[in-house]
């Protein structure tokens, strides 16, 4: 017969390695949209609102 | 040999400020970088017009984006989210975050008291998540001027790492921008004295209560890969971990809260080493305890 530990222990088991699987999911999905936010050329827009002094940013505008 | 004198976190977070802002020619000149490295994000709070900053403000970026008329949807700064929230989910805040060392130094000044929890304090750790919404996304997607553009509403109106890092450093040393400062930036002034003079009283108050990127952050917590584990067969519930925690959260009942910023300080204060944290699934403390059960077999 199973213990209450073993059950507890297979349960533990089987929810980190379901954790694992959403963990692999979600990183594979930042760098599938990561590559189409590249693509749309969204860096481009990053890039040259960084690149000036950013008014609101700083209280003047 | 002389001890190092800051905790391993301390020199991580102070090495990580120094390397994220290290063009220091731009302090002297009034002028910030513009350089490639602009492109990428830094993982936290760092105003991309600081002087020194050599990479871009994550929620800036993401305003910008949402704000441009080009675009409804910003994929880049989804992707960035999802992998470093994934990674890391809240360490950033605890380790990356140049805005929450500034705020910690400001709460080590000694005061009669310190305020450790108040009336509103839980209800208001939600309005992190409503400042986000309505600032970030909502008011830049949709507050559009003649061209289609909308404004970076967080960082027009709120941010204080804005005025620290960028509109001090610039406005003292670049003439042309003291000649323009008005009523925005005697706004902005406000707030940020407002937020150090609660960081002496109230640890990590924007951390708590206003910062957008750890709403985003804290919504990873619970799935992210560095992940804290409290090992229940080797907890002896004395409950050192709660008070310890400047968050106020409790690490025995939920080790991985959304609010917990990954400081340590449990785990520094557990007699008993059930406390760990790390990449790993299996923690320290339960491979101990198996490697201890198996020795008391054989025996």
């Amino acid at each position: 017969m199973k213990t209450g530990a073993s059950l507890s222990a297979k349960f533990w088991k089987g929810w980190m390695h379901k954790l694992r699987l959403f963990q692999i999911l979600l990183i594979l999905a930042g760098i599938l949209a990561i590559v189409i936010g590249i693509w749309r050329d969204e860096v481009r827009t990053v890039f040259m609102k960084a690149i000036y002094i950013c008014l609101e940013c700083i209280g003047i505008g | 040999m002389a001890k190092w004198p800051l905790s391993f976190r301390k020199t991580v977070q102070s090495a990580w400020t120094v390397l994220t802002n290290g063009y220091m020619i731009g302090f002297f000149q009034g002028k910030i970088y513009n350089g490639k490295l602009k492109n990428l994000c830094v993982p936290g709070l760092n105003c991309y017009s600081c002087p020194g900053s050599l990479g871009s403000c994550p929620i800036g970026s993401l305003q910008a984006v949402l704000g441009s008329a080009k675009y409804q949807i910003s994929f880049y700064l989804l992707g960035f989210f999802l992998l470093v929230g994934t990674v890391l989910g809240r360490l950033v805040c605890g380790f990356l975050c140049p805005f929450g060392l500034v705020q910690e130094l400001l709460y080590k000044i000694p005061f009669v008291k310190k305020i450790r929890t108040f009336r509103l304090d839980r209800p208001l750790r939600w309005l992190k998540y409503i400042i986000l919404l309505v600032f970030v996304i909502l008011l830049p997607l949709f507050v559009v001027d003649a061209a289609g553009t909308g404004s970076p509403s967080f960082c027009k109106w709120i941010c204080p790492a804005g005025t620290l890092e960028g509109g001090i450093p610039l406005v003292s040393t670049n003439p042309a921008l003291q000649s323009v400062i008005g009523f925005l930036f005697q706004w902005k002034l406000v707030i940020l004295i407002t937020t150090v003079l609660l960081s002496i009283l109230i640890y990590r108050p924007f951390c708590k209560y206003i910062c957008p990127l750890g709403a985003i952050y804290a919504l990873f917590n619970k799935v992210s890969i560095y992940r804290y584990h409290v090992d229940p067969h080797t907890c002896t519930d004395c409950k050192q971990c709660e008070k310890a925690c400047p968050m106020q959260i409790s690490p025995m009942r939920e080790a991985n809260h959304a609010e917990c910023i990954r400081c340590g300080k449990c785990k520094e204060v557990c007699h008993v080493g059930a406390i760990t944290s790390g990449f790993s699934h299996r923690s320290k403390a339960s491979q101990s305890n198996k490697a201890n059960k198996s020795k008391q077999k054989k025996v």
